[in-house]
């Protein structure tokens, strides 16, 4: 590239030099014939002037009668006036001795008149008769001038001679405003004309010794002149129309071109400065330099253009294949959270913080029958929920709106379109854009129907179980039960009785009495049975405060006291002041206190005989029933004196199917703490100071009723 | 035998004790339909605080009762010599406890709810004994105050005598026990005609009855 570059240019440059070159050769050919004309108009536009005056009768007179003083003046005067009318320097007479008979210049202090010029070649050539034409410095004036020559003839005879004085200076004047030397060689090479005035007279080329003599001879160039060479040497250009004139020690050069003026014997060199062409080179090699360095510039910018093109196209292929390969990897992404989101069991709704439904999931239409488009916009209340929850359902939507849903999420009844409810858990979180705003809430449904229903059969099962517990406990307690229905059945006969006794002896005011007090029995039996059956039949109730004295009073009413009459075993109180709330079942609860009752009256009456009676120093036998709250928490204590727990049976005590009774079944205490761990409490059981055991109800206090 | 019988026959007593109010006015009602005013007591301690346990008469009391048991109240009126007959009620199942009762001297026991005949059968042969045994405690009241005027040695001689050994025979008796006061048989005579006299009898045989009537026969 940069080798073409430099071929170019150069090319460019030679091409250029060489135009450059035969321009300033046309040039200097032009004006070599210009020059040539004028210089040969000069040099001869007054040659006729000598021949002219040679014929004048004053000249001839003049020569004839050279002493004449007469005809010398009016020879002066015709001279003088002919030179004034022609333009030319000095015109004059010279007899044939060559001395000056009469000049234009006769009135002037360098005159001519009585100077001797026989030694000027142009006298001596027109003194043989021919047109004599040198050129040479005065010998009087010492100025340069061309001097032409014609005889004065008086028939065939010469008799003198006329001669003109041309100054030169007028076209050397003219070749001054050339930029470039001018100069005239004569036939010997000496440069007598020229713009160059140190060149004058000095040679171009060696000169013989007889040469040199006769110049001196002629005092053509001055009385003193020797031979010196001009400082510069002509070379002959090859190819070329002209010389290569070279001045010395890297001196400008020139292009020369010698035009030959034969007639004249003179030879006209014209010169052009070669810088011109140097000039036009460089110019020409900087034009090229620019224009290769613009091509170049081109070419690597286009080189450049071209990569920063490909950079380009590479760069969008590379770009769109990225595109496509993440808009590849967001369908990928979008397919996995599509078919993750499809996927997932767990419901999904956003809303925004108007509680407007901006997005659910596959899931959660599943869960609640519409569709995505059928909810997406909705306002609470929403189509899914539960008619019969809706005050529920506004107030938990109000919550998770204000933010204050409950992390550990709240349980809510939706109704599926097809009419069946669906049971869910509603987790809500903050929505949160790019800049970290609260746009919404998120929630996450989880559908625990199937849950539920297991809940559900499991607490069935657990309330059959309970159920069969507390008829086991009835059965535990049949006799108790029996003498408790047999008081006011006998109450009930002997009423009966007095009443037929009574009847018969007419004493009917105590008949009706009687009367009354049976139908009351009659009643108080079927009230122990109905509530022994309630209890027995009663499902599980939703939780409520109950007061665990009342819960006391119940379990000892419902057949515990009758129990601990038929162990002949007191029954102690040590119950809480006021109202002692907690959350729970009643009937499970007394259930649970009767079993413990139970348990610690069996437990008393299997010590009693396996002791025998009392030993004096154990406490008398008890059932102690306490209650009292303790740091938040509400107890009830079943306490008796029997034997206490045996480390070996207070590990296993409420293990299913542990007993230690021929005929119990092992449940009663497994099912007592489930009893109270389904409340939200525990059963904790352990020895009693001073001998039995201590069974502890303890719940969370609940706020009175 | 005394002839104060008959009244303490009239004002013989009958009490009810049982915790449960229906049973016992029902009893209560029934008793007043077969001619007996009856005292109510709802607890065994009421009674033993509330009732004259000396006067003669029958208690109907409940085996099963809060607080003092029957038994108990049986026990303890056992302790303190009360002539009234205990009649023992009972529920159905409670055989043992009554069986065991009547062993321990109850008239009997009626198992709840009771035909009116047995009821009132038991609450007058109940009466009855308790009249008897009333009779038989004063009796020997009075003997144990007749005793008890007896000097210690007369004592010891009458419980010598009513083993019917003579005069003799109790002097040496008495002298081998206490060498240190040796006796005469006829001091023992002497003695014998003073016990005789204090305690109004005319024979040994009668006295012997008498010390095994106040059952002092083991001391001998």
């Amino acid at each position: 590239m940069l080798a073409l570059s430099g071929l170019l240019v150069w090319g460019a440059g030679e091409w250029a030099a060489q135009s450059e070159l035969d321009n300033q050769w046309d040039n200097l050919r032009r004006s070599s014939e210009v020059q040539t004309l004028a210089l040969r108009g000069v040099a001869t536009r007054y040659s006729f002037l000598p021949f002219t005056a040679a014929q004048q009768p004053l000249v001839t007179a003049l020569l004839k009668a050279p002493d004449s003083e007469r005809d010398r003046a009016a020879a002066n005067v015709y001279l003088e006036t002919v030179n004034a009318h022609a333009g030319s320097d000095v015109l004059y007479v010279m007899d044939t001795s060559g001395r000056t008979v009469a000049s234009s210049n006769w009135q002037s202090p360098r005159s001519f008149v009585h100077q001797n010029y026989s030694n000027r070649p142009y006298f001596s050539d027109a003194l043989a008769g021919l047109a004599g034409r040198f050129y040479g410095v005065g010998k009087t004036t010492g100025e340069p001038g061309l001097f032409a020559s014609a005889p004065v003839r008086d028939g065939d005879r010469v008799i003198g001679v006329v001669a003109v004085k041309i100054d030169m200076q007028p076209i050397v004047a003219t070749w001054a405003q050339l930029r470039d030397p001018v100069f005239v060689t004569d036939a010997l090479g000496i440069v007598f004309l020229g713009s160059v005035s140190p060149w004058l007279y000095k040679t171009t080329r060696p000169l013989a010794a007889a040469d040199v003599q006769r110049v001196r001879n002629e005092e053509q160039y001055g009385s003193d002149w020797s031979p010196v060479a001009v400082p510069w040497t002509l070379r002959q250009q090859r190819d070329e129309p002209g010389m290569e004139l070279a001045l010395p020690a890297g001196g400008s050069r020139y292009l020369a071109l010698n035009e030959a003026l034969p007639d004249l014997g003179w030879t006209l060199t014209l010169t052009a400065d070669s810088r011109a062409v140097a000039l036009a080179r460089q110019q020409a090699w900087a034009l090229a330099s620019l224009a290769s360095g613009l091509l170049v510039l081109a070419a690597l910018y286009w080189r450049l253009r071209e990569r920063h093109l490909q950079e380009n196209q590479r760069a969008r292929i590379e770009l769109e294949q990225r595109v496509q390969e993440r808009t590849h990897a967001l369908q990928q992404a979008q397919a996995f959270r599509q078919s993750m989101e499809d996927a997932l069991l767990v419901g999904m709704r956003a809303r925004d913080l108007q509680g407007r439904i901006v997005y659910v999931n596959a899931a959660m239409c599943e869960m609640v029958g519409y569709r995505a488009d059928e909810l997406v916009g909705q306002l609470p209340p929403y189509p899914y929920w539960h008619p019969d929850d809706l005050p529920r359902h506004w107030q938990d939507s109000e919550m998770a709106l204000a933010g204050q849903a409950a992390p550990q999420g709240f349980e809510s009844r939706l109704r599926h379109r097809d009419g069946r409810d669906v049971h869910t858990m509603v987790y809500t979180a903050r929505l949160i854009d790019g800049d970290n705003r609260n746009i919404g809430w998120m929630s996450s449904v989880v559908d625990i129907t199937a849950q539920k229903r297991a809940e559900e059969q499991q607490q069935q099962r657990e309330a059959q179980l309970q159920r069969v517990q507390r008829v086991i406990t009835v059965g535990e307690m049949a006799s108790t039960l029996a003498h408790e229905l047999n008081q006011p059945l006998a109450a009930l006969v002997n009423y009966a009785a007095a009443a037929r006794a009574l009847a018969a002896q007419g004493r009917t005011d105590l008949l009706a009495d009687s009367l009354t007090a049976l139908s009351d029995q009659a009643l108080r039996a079927a009230d122990i049975v109905g509530r022994i059956r309630r209890w027995v039949r009663q499902q599980p109730q939703s939780r409520e405060p109950c007061d665990l004295n009342v819960v006391v009073d119940q379990s000892l009413a419902l057949l515990l006291r009758a129990e601990a009459r038929r162990h002949g075993i007191p029954v102690q109180l040590d119950l809480a002041a006021g109202p002692l709330c907690v959350n729970a079942d009643r009937v499970l609860l007394e259930q649970v206190v009767l079993n413990l009752g139970l348990n610690a009256l069996q437990a008393m009456q299997g010590a009693q005989a396996a002791h025998g009676s009392a030993e004096p120093e154990s406490p008398p036998p008890e059932l102690l029933l306490r209650t009292r709250a303790e740091a938040g928490h509400a107890l009830l204590e079943v306490l008796d004196r029997g034997p206490g727990l045996p480390p070996e049976i207070a590990a296993r005590l409420f293990e299913p199917f542990f007993t230690t009774r021929a005929e119990g079944l092992g449940l009663g205490l497994n099912i007592c703490r489930s009893i109270v761990e389904s409340m939200g409490g525990e059963l904790q059981a352990s020895n009693r100071e001073g001998g039995g055991a201590v069974f502890v109800i303890r719940l969370p206090e609940a706020p009175e009723k | 035998m005394t002839p104060d019988t008959a009244a303490h026959t009239t004002s013989a007593q009958v009490c009810i004790v049982d915790d449960d109010d229906g049973v016992r006015h029902s009893l209560a009602a029934l008793l007043l339909a077969g001619g007996h005013s009856a005292h109510l007591f709802a607890s065994g301690t009421e009674f033993l605080q509330g009732a004259d346990l000396a006067q003669p008469g029958c208690v109907l009391l409940d085996l099963r009762m809060d607080g003092m048991s029957g038994l108990q109240v049986f026990e303890e009126m056992r302790q303190r010599g009360s002539v009234l007959k205990v009649v023992f009620l009972s529920a159905h199942g409670e055989v043992a406890s009554a069986v065991a009762a009547v062993k321990q001297g109850a008239v009997d026991w009626l198992e709840k709810p009771c035909n009116e005949h047995t009821l009132l059968s038991a609450v007058a042969r109940a009466t009855e004994l308790s009249q008897a045994d009333a009779a038989r405690a004063r009796r020997q009241h009075m003997l144990r105050e007749r005793w008890n005027a007896l000097s210690p040695r007369q004592q010891e001689v009458a419980r010598q005598l009513a083993t019917g050994q003579s005069s003799k025979e109790v002097a040496r008796t008495l002298g081998l026990r206490d060498p240190g006061r040796p006796i005469d048989p006829r001091t023992v005579d002497t003695h014998r005609s003073a016990i005789f006299l204090k305690l109004d009898i005319r024979s040994s045989h009668e006295l012997a009855m008498l010390v095994e009537e106040l059952g002092l026969t083991q001391d001998i």
